[in-house]
C-alpha cells in the first residue's frame, strides 16, 4: 500500500485551520458581544453620570430660574457629540415632566419627551436616553432627561467587528501558512521515516539508518527506529551466519552423501560382479559334478566294450587259425551279451545323466517358470551336486505328490548354497557329515527344511546369516554372498520366507516355506536374475 | 464676572414660579420684591453649606434673621413662615443689634448708609455668618450682596468673605453668582 503523498499533511492542515476558525470566530463572537454589551452599559453609565453632574450643576441656576446659566451649563454636554438632546424640567409630578426650563440645542426644546422614564434603548435602538432628578438637600427641584444617540457608538462596534474580522482572518491566514510551515517541519521528518521503511522492506538492507535529528517525539520515533533496524540488522546477520552455516554443512554432507552414493553403487557394481563369480562356480562345479558322474557309467562301458573287442580278437584268431572251439564260442556270446548289457546300461545311465545335469543348469542359467514335481527335482540337483557330496550321507524325505508351479533355477541354486554352505562352513574339518532334507505340505505351503549335523553357527552370527558379504571365511574363498542370495531368491523370485536355526551340537537348521504357486511376477531387478 | 443675560425678566419670573409658585394671594409691588428676595434667602441657605456644628441635629431649625429696622422685615417673615430647606425648618428672629444675631445663620442687611453698612458687616463678621446685604458697592466683609441691574435682582459672592466665615457655596450657585474676592 502506497500512502498517498502528504495527505496527513493536509488532513493536519485542515484540522488545525478548523480548530483555529472556530476558535477564533467563538472568541471573536463573544468578544463583540461583550464589547456591545460593555458599550452600551458603559455608554449608559457615562450618561447617568454626565446627567448627574449636569443635574447637580444646573440646580441652583433651576432654583434661581437662571435660564441663561442653565443653558450655559446644558451647553456643556456639546463636547459629547454623540449626546443629542437634554431637558431641564422646572419640576415634576409622579414621573410627569414639568414645563421645560431649558433644553440643548436650545431649539430642539419640543422635542423634549413627555415622560421621565429613561428610554435604555433595544439592541437595534439608535439612542438612549436617561434621567435624573434635580435636587437639593433631598427636595426635588425639577429633572433632567439626555438623549444619546447610539450610531457612532454602532458604527465604533462595526468597525470594531470589522477590525476583529480582519484579525481573524489575518490570524487564520497566519495560522494557516504557519500550520502549513510546521506540518512541513513536522510531517517530513515522519515522511522521511517512512520512505526509509519503504526502502528497507524492499531492499531488506537493514544498514540503513535515518539521518532525522529532532528535538521532539518525532525525533525519539527515528531513535527508536533506528534502534529497531539496528536489532534488525542483527539478528538478521545472525540469521545469515546461521544461514551460511548450515549451507555449508549442508554442502558438506551432501559431498558426503555423494561420496557414500558413489560407494554404494561401487559396492553393488561389486556385488553383481561377485554374483556372477558366484552363479559360475556354481556352474563349474555343476560341471564337475556331471564329469564325475558321467565318468563311472563311461567307464564301465569302455571296460565293457575293451572287453568284448579283446574277446572278439581272441575268438577272431581262434577262428582264424581253426582252433575255434565249441566252448570257445559259446563262452564268447556269453560274454558278448554281458557285455552289450552292461554297455547298454551304463550308457542309459549316461544318458540319463546328462539329461538331468542339462536340465539343472539350463534351469540354473535361466528364468524359466515351469510347473515341475519336487521330489525328482531336489534328486536331480542333488545328483548334479554328487562330487561335493562325496563324504556326505543324503536323506531326502519329499512325498512324490508335491507338484509346484515355480522357478526350478531358482530352487536349484538356493539347494546347491545350501550344500555348498554345509560343506564349506559345516563340514571344514573333514568330518562325516549327514544332510537331511524334509519337505511337506501344510497349509498350503510347502515347508522345506534342511539340516546338517555340521558345526553349526555361532549365535552372534546367527543373525547375520543372511547379510550379504558376512562370512567367516574371508580368507577361505567364503563371498558371503551364497546365503544372501538364498534369501533374495526365497523372499522374492520364491515368494517364500526363509529362517535359520543353529540349536547347541546340532548342526544348521534352514527353514523355508514355500507357496505352490510362485508370485506372478518377480519384483524388481535382483541379484540372482542376471545371467 | 459676567454680564446679566437679556433674559433678566424671565429669571425673576421664573424664580418666582419656582419658588413660591404656591404662595397664595394678591401679588402687590412690595410683595413682589419681599417675595423674590425671600426666594433668594431661602436659595442661598439651600445652595451653601454650613459648617457642621451650626446645626445641633439634621432637623434642627434654620435660623434666618433681619437685621431691624427693616422696611421689608414684615413681608420677609410672611413670605419664608413654615418654609422647610434641607430639612431644617425655617425660623425667623429680628434684631437691632449685630450683636444679636451673631449666632443667625443667614442675617439680612437691608439697603442703609454706607458706614452704618460697614460697621454693621463687621461686627457680624467671624460669627460663621452668611450676611446678606444691599448697597451700591461691594464690601469685603459682607458675603453676599443683592443688588439690582437693568432691573434684575443679581448677587455677588465674596468668595474671600465666604471663606473667612467657613461657608460653602455650591458650584452651581457659583454658575449663577457674580464672583469677587475682596
Amino acid at each position: 500500500m502506497t500512502a498517498r503523498p502528504g495527505a496527513l499533511r493536509r488532513k493536519l492542515a485542515r484540522l488545525m485551520a478548523l480548530a483555529s476558525v472556530i476558535a477564533l470566530l467563538l472568541s471573536a463572537l463573544a468578544l463583540l458581544l461583550v464589547a456591545g454589551y460593555r458599550s452600551r452599559q458603559q455608554s449608559e453609565h457615562d450618561l447617568q453620570t454626565l446627567a448627574s453632574v449636569i443635574a447637580d450643576n444646573s440646580a441652583a441656576a433651576l432654583g434661581f430660574g437662571d435660564v441663561h446659566t442653565a443653558r450655559r451649563i446644558l451647553a456643556a454636554v456639546q463636547a459629547n457629540a454623540d449626546i443629542t438632546l437634554v431637558c431641564l424640567f422646572s419640576a415634576d409630578t409622579a414621573g410627569r415632566p414639568g414645563p421645560v426650563f431649558s433644553a440643548w440645542p436650545s431649539n430642539r426644546a419640543e422635542d423634549c419627551p413627555d415622560t421621565l422614564l429613561p428610554d435604555r434603548g433595544g439592541i437595534a435602538a439608535d439612542h438612549m436616553r436617561v434621567q435624573e432628578s434635580v435636587t437639593v438637600d433631598g427636595v426635588a427641584l425639577g429633572s433632567l432627561t439626555m438623549t444619546m444617540d447610539l450610531r457612532s457608538q454602532r458604527w465604533a462596534l462595526l468597525q470594531q467587528a470589522g477590525l476583529t474580522s480582519a484579525v481573524v482572518g489575518l490570524a487564520l491566514l497566519l495560522t494557516f501558512s504557519f500550520a502549513l510551515r510546521s506540518q512541513t517541519a513536522m510531517v517530513a521528518p515522519i515522511m522521511a521515516l517512512a520512505a526509509l521503511a519503504r526502502r528497507v522492506s524492499l531492499t531488506a538492507d537493514y544498514s540503513l539508518r535515518t539521518e532525522i535529528k529532532v528535538d521532539d517525539e518525532t525525533g525519539q520515533l527515528a531513535e527508536d527506529f533506528n534502534h529497531m533496524l539496528a536489532k534488525i540488522e542483527a539478528s538478521d546477520q545472525e540469521a545469515r551466519a546461521a544461514r551460511d552455516a548450515l549451507g555449508a554443512e549442508v554442502l558438506q554432507k551432501s559431498a558426503a552423501n555423494r561420496e557414500l552414493q558413489l560407494t554404494l553403487e561401487r559396492l553393488t557394481a561389486a556385488q553383481e560382479q561377485l554374483v556372477q563369480a558366484e552363479k559360475l562356480a556354481s556352474l563349474g562345479a555343476l560341471v564337475a559334478g556331471v564329469a564325475h558322474e558321467i565318468n563311472t557309467p563311461v567307464g564301465v562301458a569302455v571296460t565293457a566294450a575293451s572287453t568284448l573287442r579283446a574277446r572278439a580278437t581272441t575268438l577272431r584268431g581262434q577262428y582264424s587259425d581253426g582252433s575255434m572251439r565249441r566252448s570257445d564260442l559259446e563262452t564268447f556270446i556269453g560274454v558278448a551279451e554281458d557285455s552289450t548289457r552292461m554297455l547298454l546300461n551304463n550308457l542309459q545311465r549316461a544318458a540319463d545323466l546328462i539329461q538331468s545335469f542339462k536340465r539343472v543348469a539350463v534351469d540354473q542359467s535361466s528364468d524359466e517358470r515351469r510347473r515341475f514335481q519336487l521330489s525328482s527335482y531336489i534328486r536331480e540337483v542333488l545328483l548334479s551336486l554328487g562330487p561335493k557330496l562325496k563324504n556326505i550321507e543324503v536323506v531326502v524325505d519329499c512325498p512324490d505328490d508335491i507338484w509346484v508351479d515355480s522357478f526350478p533355477g531358482a530352487i536349484a541354486q538356493v539347494l546347491t548354497n545350501f550344500v555348498t554352505n554345509s560343506v564349506l562352513h559345516g563340514f571344514d574339518d573333514g568330518r562325516k557329515g549327514r544332510v537331511q532334507l524334509q519337505a511337506t505340505l501344510l497349509d498350503g505351503q510347502v515347508e522345506l527344511r534342511y539340516q546338517d549335523n555340521g558345526r553349526g553357527v555361532k549365535a552372534e552370527h546367527l543373525g547375520r546369516i543372511f547379510d550379504p558379504f558376512f562370512t567367516t571365511k574371508r580368507g577361505a574363498g567364503g563371498s558371503g554372498l551364497g546365503m544372501h542370495i538364498v534369501y533374495n531368491l526365497v523372499t522374492q523370485r520364491l515368494g517364500g520366507r526363509i529362517r535359520a536355526f543353529s540349536p547347541e551340537g546340532q548342526g544348521l537348521l534352514l527353514v523355508l516355506h514355500l507357496p505352490l504357486t510362485a508370485p506372478a511376477v518377480a519384483g524388481g531387478r535382483h541379484l540372482d536374475t542376471t545371467t | 464676572m459676567r454680564a446679566p443675560g437679556h433674559c433678566g425678566a424671565r429669571l425673576l419670573l421664573a424664580a418666582l414660579v419656582l419658588s413660591l409658585a404656591l404662595a397664595p394671594g394678591p401679588v402687590r409691588a412690595e410683595d413682589l420684591e419681599a417675595k423674590l428676595k425671600s426666594a433668594f434667602l431661602l436659595n442661598f441657605v439651600r445652595f451653601i453649606r454650613f459648617p457642621a456644628e451650626r446645626y445641633s441635629s439634621p432637623d434642627a431649625p434654620v435660623d434666618i434673621c433681619v437685621l431691624t429696622p427693616d422696611p421689608l422685615a414684615e413681608a420677609l417673615e410672611q413670605s419664608l413662615a413654615g418654609k422647610v430647606v434641607g430639612g431644617h425648618p425655617v425660623r425667623l428672629r429680628r434684631g437691632d443689634r449685630p450683636e444679636a444675631l451673631r449666632d443667625c445663620h443667614l442675617v439680612f442687611v437691608g439697603s442703609r448708609s454706607s458706614d452704618l453698612l460697614d460697621s454693621q458687616l463687621a461686627r457680624l463678621a467671624g460669627f460663621g455668618v452668611l450676611s446678606v446685604h444691599e448697597s451700591g458697592a461691594p464690601k469685603s466683609t459682607g458675603v453676599i450682596r443683592l443688588y439690582s441691574s437693568d432691573n434684575y435682582l443679581r448677587f455677588e459672592i465674596n468668595q474671600a468673605a465666604a471663606e473667612r466665615e467657613r461657608l460653602e457655596p455650591s458650584a452651581g450657585l457659583l454658575e449663577i453668582a457674580t464672583r469677587i474676592r475682596l
